[in-house]
């Protein structure tokens, strides 16, 4: 326990000048910082944790080619390969010809598949539900 | 190599695989290995007009990594099931 490790220094410190004392107690300044933030106490300690929270919920799914997916997520692997339920798809396409003076439109393709296994190397970005 | 045995279990149903290069193709899936190559037989493809060098072709072999996604029978995909065995895989991940 780190906590604890820093606290006996501190004391044993105690004994000698002062300088190493205040030193000591940086030390046990930045260990409770590190004990109040401790990421383990709340599941996530690396990145997939936060994709591995979001099973079963609707996640939105950001892929190459200007493609977003949005679906329930069942099941995931280390190449990011996604199996989402009740998926829409959105294309967006940039239309530069025809609109004038160097505007472009973006035109939104929609589709809806009730089970869908997307290619892990296409993948952007995985985001979890908005919480409430 | 969980990916892998969905494919496995999902043999013989009809898939829609679609393809990096917009081309869709639906077809009994015969085959899958570890790369995620998939054996398609009977194929049709979707937009037959702008693909019609496919239209002789009765089956194929997909390379994996020409895949965007694959559209599944969602009726033979046991969605409990998944999530459990992703969650069993990735304690496993964290283990190594």
């Amino acid at each position: 326990m780190d906590f604890q490790r820093s606290f006996n220094v501190t004391s044993r410190a105690a004994g000698r000048s002062a300088t190493r004392i205040a030193i000591s107690f940086r030390e046990v300044g930045f260990n409770l910082d590190a004990l109040a933030m401790d990421p383990s106490a709340s599941g996530i300690q690396e990145p997939f944790d936060l994709i591995r929270l979001s099973l079963s919920e609707r996640v939105f799914v950001k892929l190459r080619g200007d493609r977003e997916v949005t679906g329930i997520l069942h099941a995931y692997d280390g190449h990011m390969n996604l199996i989402l339920s009740d998926a829409e798809e959105t294309i967006m396409i940039v239309d530069t010809e025809s609109a004038p003076n160097g505007q472009s439109v973006v035109n939104v393709a929609k589709r809806k598949m009730d089970m869908l296994f997307v290619r892990g190397d296409g993948v952007i970005l995985v985001s979890p539900p908005a919480r409430t | 190599m969980l990916i892998f045995s969905v494919f496995k279990t999902l043999t013989d149903q009809t898939v829609t695989v679609e393809l990096k290069n917009d081309l869709s193709i639906t077809g009994v899936l015969k085959s899958v290995d570890q790369f995620l190559n998939i054996r398609l037989d009977n194929i049709t493809v979707s937009d037959a007009a702008r693909h019609p060098h496919m239209m002789a072709v009765k089956n194929c072999f997909i390379r994996g990594s020409v895949v965007r996604y694959v559209s599944l029978p969602a009726e033979h995909v046991d969605t409990q099931l998944l999530e459990d065995a992703t969650r069993r895989e990735a304690a496993n991940q964290v283990k190594r």
